[in-house]
């Protein structure tokens, strides 16, 4: 899969290498490119973030989908609640600002700020993940039809953390904390 | 290499601006969609099919967009939001194929499909066909609804093959045609294994539009679509149903319940209807089966609200009442039995025996006894009571008093 890696990180051929050769004698385009790798970084980590959290989307659709055959019609509600819910966080986490600058900015990197962004981002990772458990919780609620509200609630808590983490996440890069 | 690069090719005007002498004639090297519109879904570039692109061509995809290349018919590399350039190592698919066509030139034939990823909204679904259903009340029932839902075009490359095909472009009316098909055969299906009752079907809305988004999303999921609202507008039966649960509204709000319930309601709004119309519309006739409503009508409220007082009201019943030869002789209901004994209620939906009748109505022979000796007396008894009620003038009084009796 060399050949697969995006020339934007490992730009040494062709015309964009050549390029980018060029312009790095303009004084300051050397510091915006390196800003554009770790925008580009990001970038690649939030697209990762965000395909987990569609699989898990997916999953509590799964449970619907069994819980609804089961005659659980009552349940159709909560659940597309926390299926908005994944979606509502996976849409923040895909346009959430990136932590490398933007294009107009003169300043160096931070990189105590960096830190901060990339604490942020793993917690969301861990927090993600700890998604598995509760919706195997909730699948096992779903299967036996028993204490389904409760292990809707449990999903529920793991995104109001997400939500919370990126609300954080967001005042860090606006300079609010 | 600059002047080169300032060429653009507009896909929105489908032509080619060379705006740098020396360029070569034909070749592409900026492919992006510029003419942006909600309601397109897929667009290809070229629209008139597959062109040059020159290796290093810069590919622009928008936020919320994705470019599929397609090479020879084949959906190849799929591209994200952002400025691409396109190289070997970026279009790994595609340039495998082309390094053994062309022997690695740097130019090679492709087009490319942009897919619109926006939520698509305002999907109006609707029943062109009424849906059944057994309801416990109301029997067969026949249901329409409509509403709206909203799609994301989530997997482009299996929608562009599965869905789009060649076409040089694709619209959102043609997704939501597209999709009409399984909305209905869900919600066919939902209702027809979920809902006892039109009843509950009005009680949760919410959990149906609910539950429709779990059962569509297989049948979306495989084109590579992703519902991601579901609406109910409404669910409604036909207008003589509706009219029944507003009567049945209007009963339970007057009190009036039990088996005859239906009978006395009638009866009720028949003589209110009487009321409004003084001296208009009953003439002789439905003056009289006002009188027999209106006859029913203190026994109803008596019935429900415990009225008139014991005791009776002073004045009434009014001089003249009860008219001459009522009640009939032998009484009411008639000898031998109303309604008759065998036969009604009639048994598995089926009239009794002898029902209709085959010379007018009563049946004969179940008739009630001793009708009034002279029915013309009774009925200027009831128009005498009219008058007294203030519902007819004397005039309109004596004018069908001359009408009867000539």
């Amino acid at each position: 899969m060399e050949e697969v890696k995006d020339l934007r990180l490992d730009n040494r051929q062709g015309l964009g290498a050549k390029l980018e050769e060029l312009v790095k004698k303009v004084p300051g385009f050397e510091g915006y490119l390196d800003r554009q790798k770790r925008r580009h970084a990001d970038t690649v980590h939030r697209e990762y973030l965000s395909k987990l959290l569609s699989s898990k989307k997916l999953e509590v659709q799964d449970i619907g989908g069994a819980l609804l055959s089961g005659g659980g019609l009552k349940y159709m509600t909560e659940l597309d609640s926390l299926s908005n819910g994944i979606d509502k966080v996976n849409n923040r986490i895909r346009s959430a600002g990136s932590a490398g600058g933007n294009f107009f900015s003169i300043q160096d990197i931070d990189t105590e700020l960096l830190d901060r962004i990339y604490e942020y981002d793993l917690a969301l990772l861990g927090e993600i993940e700890s998604l598995d458990d509760k919706l195997g919780t909730l699948r096992s609620a779903a299967e036996t039809n028993d204490n389904v509200n409760a292990a809707i609630s449990g999903v529920k808590s793991v995104l109001n953390g997400l939500n919370s983490s990126l609300d954080g996440r967001e005042k860090i890069l606006k300079g609010l904390e | 290499m600059f002047g080169r690069l300032k060429r653009a090719v507009s896909d929105g005007v489908n032509s080619v601006t060379n705006s740098v002498t020396g360029a070569t004639e034909g070749l592409i090297e900026v492919i992006e969609w510029r003419d942006y519109d909600p309601k397109v879904i897929v667009k290809r570039f070229p629209e008139n099919g597959p062109a040059d692109i020159k290796f290093g061509a810069q590919l622009i995809v928008r936020p919320n967009q994705a470019a599929v290349f397609f090479y020879q018919g084949q959906a190849l590399d799929v591209f994200g939001a952002g400025t691409h350039t396109l190289e070997t190592a970026n279009l790994p698919l595609l340039m495998n194929i082309i390094k053994h066509v062309t022997g690695g030139h740097n130019i090679f034939s492709a087009e490319v499909f942009f897919v619109n990823q926006m939520v698509i909204d305002d999907m109006k679904w609707g029943t062109p066909n009424p849906i059944d259903l057994k309801d416990p009340d109301l029997g067969w029932v026949q249901l329409r609804a409509f509403g709206e839902f909203k799609v994301r075009v989530t997997d482009p490359k299996l929608f562009i093959n599965e869905v789009v095909g060649g076409r040089r472009m694709y619209s959102a009316q043609e997704v939501r045609n597209f999709l009409m098909g399984s909305v209905r055969t869900k919600l066919n299906d939902l209702i027809g294994t979920t809902f006892e009752s039109y009843g509950k079907i009005r009680s949760n809305t919410e959990d149906m539009a609910a539950a429709m988004k779990f059962k569509l999303r297989e049948d979306f999921g495989k084109y590579g679509i992703e519902l991601q609202d579901f609406f109910i507008s409404d669910i409604s039966v036909p207008e003589e149903i509706q009219e029944a649960f507003r009567m049945r509204a209007k009963m339970g709000a007057l009190g009036i319940s039990g088996p005859n319930a239906y009978t006395q309601f009638q009866a009720s709004n028949a003589m209110l209807e009487a009321a409004k119309n003084p001296g208009t519309g009953g003439q002789a006739m439905s003056a009289g089966m006002g009188m027999g409503m209106g006859m029913m009508f203190p026994q109803m409220m008596q019935q429900s609200m415990g009225y008139p007082p014991q005791g009776g009201y002073p004045g009434y019943p009014p001089p003249g009442y009860p008219p001459p030869g009522y009640p009939p002789q032998g009484g009411y209901p008639p000898q031998g039995g109303y309604p008759p004994q065998q036969g009604y209620p009639p048994q598995q939906g089926q009239p009794p025996q002898g029902y209709p009748p085959q010379q007018g109505h009563p049946p004969q022979g179940q008739a009630p006894e001793g009708p009034p000796a002279d029915p013309n007396q009774a009925k200027i008894a009831k128009l005498r009571e009219l008058v007294e009620m203030g519902v007819l003038t004397q005039e309109e009084f004596e004018a069908k008093v001359a009408a009867i009796q000539g």
